[in-house]
């Protein structure tokens, strides 16, 4: 049977994916493309954190009564990601590829250890709390494929 | 409950700082004592100069940030604290930098006051620190193949001591051991049983979180460190086993080099993949250790072959891949990567705009250190085969290691600055972007 959480972990890999795009066009000085895929990945990633703050972390808060636990530090983290990529959009009209790069460098480091604590902590626990709720492992599979395809 | 909640909990930044602050300059002092004795360090692994220089290297340098690391990757990676972080990490700190300098005056003065005090100290602090270590990753809430690799690593590190503290007490009280054969197993155990099967439970984190590569095959990141182990306990016993036992010695050798040699090419064939072009310092000490890795396991596999003076050389040949090939080029790149993130992250909590990790340190002077420190290594294998070399290469390692030393205040100081200053960038430092008028 699927995990709740599938979907969010998959689409992990794919935000990494826009992500490079992004850093790679701007490391190239191709702004154009920089721009499409920053934007790309900007989307891709709200989507991710809407799904997560609206759909799934309210079930876990709900299920466990945990609502100052992890999910309130993945909140948190999801602040402090949304202001990097602001940092690299503010770069970007700039024309500032050092400071992109910098920005960009930090986004990953901790993008990559936030999807580290919840592939391997916070999911499991949804997994585990919010087994059998197909419902929403539909809902979250729903919004997260209208959005990649 | 309390387990559950716990990954939030990063130590204080002083747990892993007071050991990456220390440490370069154990290596330095190990580059010195090249400089200086260099031609007995050359002559046998057995010379009490080269056991100095070892154990500044490993103990000083290798143990410490090892440590440091473990103690801030445990809660993100494994989702577990530390009992007593900050009390821990001060005793461990002070114990091993004052253990490291003692054991390496013990061996150069050859004095048993010195071993004495030296061994049960080293040997105490490691218990503490492998105790809490293995109480959090007990009471891990997940199991993945990081943690498994890292509770293999911590048995790996209790037997290199264990079998230290006896090789060492051996000095202040002569015993009737196999002082040949335990030194062999000693050796093995901290290379491999802790070191390798550490790096490459770290490895499977890291590798595909810097670089965006493929995640590491299912079938070597579950076995891999397990089996590590396997074909090291075998190869332990039979090394006690003695002459008979020759053949199946060197047939656990071979099993043991074809696990490392899977892992080398796995590792730069995930790189090769990644899906992040960008290169950086990191990268590239990362791809440097593995070649060392993958030349001192041949080095290694050649030694059962060799007689005399080559044997010796080719000895401390494979100490230096090792040591400052391997793990010495992995840590500067990780530390390269862990400091500029945790100064940004703990700042973070303490203040408005934070300068990016580029800001902390530069790119350009990441790079150029990392160069001078595989020129180092390059520079020390030289010397090997040709000695004449050997104070120039011990002040190679001297000027890397000082030069790390230097990069990494430079990033601690750069907490302070921005802290300091309320969330302006670092002195010369360009600030971020928006924030024109400089915060």
């Amino acid at each position: 049977m699927m995990r709740v959480t599938e979907a969010l972990e998959q689409h992990h890999k794919y935000c990494d994916d826009t992500f490079a795009a992004a850093e790679e066009a701007a490391r190239q000085g191709d702004w154009p493309a920089c721009t499409q895929a920053l934007k790309s990945f900007h989307h891709d990633l709200e989507q991710h954190f809407g799904v997560e703050e609206s759909l799934l972390f309210p079930a876990f808060e709900q299920a466990t009564g945990m609502t100052a636990g992890p999910t309130r530090m993945m909140r948190m983290e999801h602040v402090q990601m949304r202001a990097l990529v602001e940092e690299m959009e503010e770069c970007l009209r700039a024309r500032d590829a050092d400071g992109l790069a910098g920005a960009a460098e930090t986004l990953l480091v901790l993008m990559q250890q936030h999807n580290l604590k919840e592939q391997n902590i916070l999911y499991p626990m949804c997994d585990q709390h919010l087994h059998g709720a197909r419902d929403l492992r539909e809902r979250i599979g729903a919004a997260l494929a209208t959005e990649t395809t | 409950m309390a387990a559950l909640l716990s990954y939030e909990q990063a130590p204080p930044l002083s747990v892993p700082y007071r050991f990456f602050l220390s440490a370069p300059l154990f290596a330095a002092a190990a580059g010195l004592l090249l400089a200086w004795r260099g031609d007995e360090v050359l002559a046998t692994r057995w010379s009490m100069p080269a056991l100095a220089v070892t154990h500044l290297m490993t103990i000083g340098f290798l143990l410490q940030v090892m440590c440091g690391a473990l103690m801030q990757i445990l809660p993100v990676a494994v989702g577990t604290h530390l009992w007593r972080a900050r009390a821990v990490a001060l005793a461990t700190h002070l114990g091993m930098s004052l253990g490291a300098m003692l054991l390496a005056a013990a061996f150069l003065l050859e004095k048993p006051a010195l071993f004495a005090v030296a061994v049960p100290l080293l040997a105490g602090v490691v218990a503490v620190f492998v105790a809490v270590v293995v109480a959090a990753l007990l009471r891990a809430p997940v199991g993945n193949d990081t943690v498994r690799a890292m509770r293999t690593a911590m048995l790996g590190l209790a037997i290199t001591v264990a079998l230290g503290a006896t090789l060492g007490w051996s000095f202040v009280q002569p015993s009737q051991l196999p002082i040949i054969e335990l030194t062999h197993l000693h050796a093995a155990w901290g290379l491999t049983g802790w070191g390798l099967v550490l790096l490459v439970g770290v490895a499977y984190l890291v590798v595909p979180m810097f670089q965006l590569t493929p995640p590491y095959r299912e079938k070597l990141s579950r076995w891999l460190p397990t089996a590590l182990a396997v074909a090291l306990a075998a190869w332990s016993a039979l090394w006690l086993a003695g002459q008979e036992a020759r053949h199946w010695r060197t047939l656990a050798f071979l099993a043991g080099t074809g696990l490392v040699v899977w892992f080398v090419l796995a590792t730069l064939g995930l790189q090769r993949r990644r899906r992040r072009k960008v290169v950086d310092a990191t990268l590239r000490l990362w791809q440097a250790g593995m070649v060392c890795m993958l030349l001192a396991v041949l080095l290694a596999a050649a030694l059962d072959s060799a007689e005399g003076e080559l044997r010796n050389r080719l000895e401390v040949a494979v100490a230096i891949l090792m040591l400052h090939g391997v793990f010495g080029s992995v840590i500067v790149g990780m530390l390269y990567k862990i400091m500029p993130f945790l100064n940004w992250l703990h700042l973070q909590q303490v203040v408005r705009q934070v300068p990016s990790m580029r800001k902390m340190l530069s790119d350009q002077a990441m790079m150029r250190h990392a160069w001078t420190h595989m020129a180092s290594v390059v520079l020390l294998l030289a010397a090997v085969a040709v000695p004449v070399l050997m104070p120039v290469a011990g002040l190679a390692l001297v000027v890397t290691s000082l030069w790390l030393e230097a990069n990494v205040v430079r990033i601690a100081r750069a907490y302070r600055r921005v802290r300091a200053s309320g969330g302006s960038a670092p002195a010369g430092a360009v600030p971020p972007c928006g924030d024109a008028g400089g915060g």
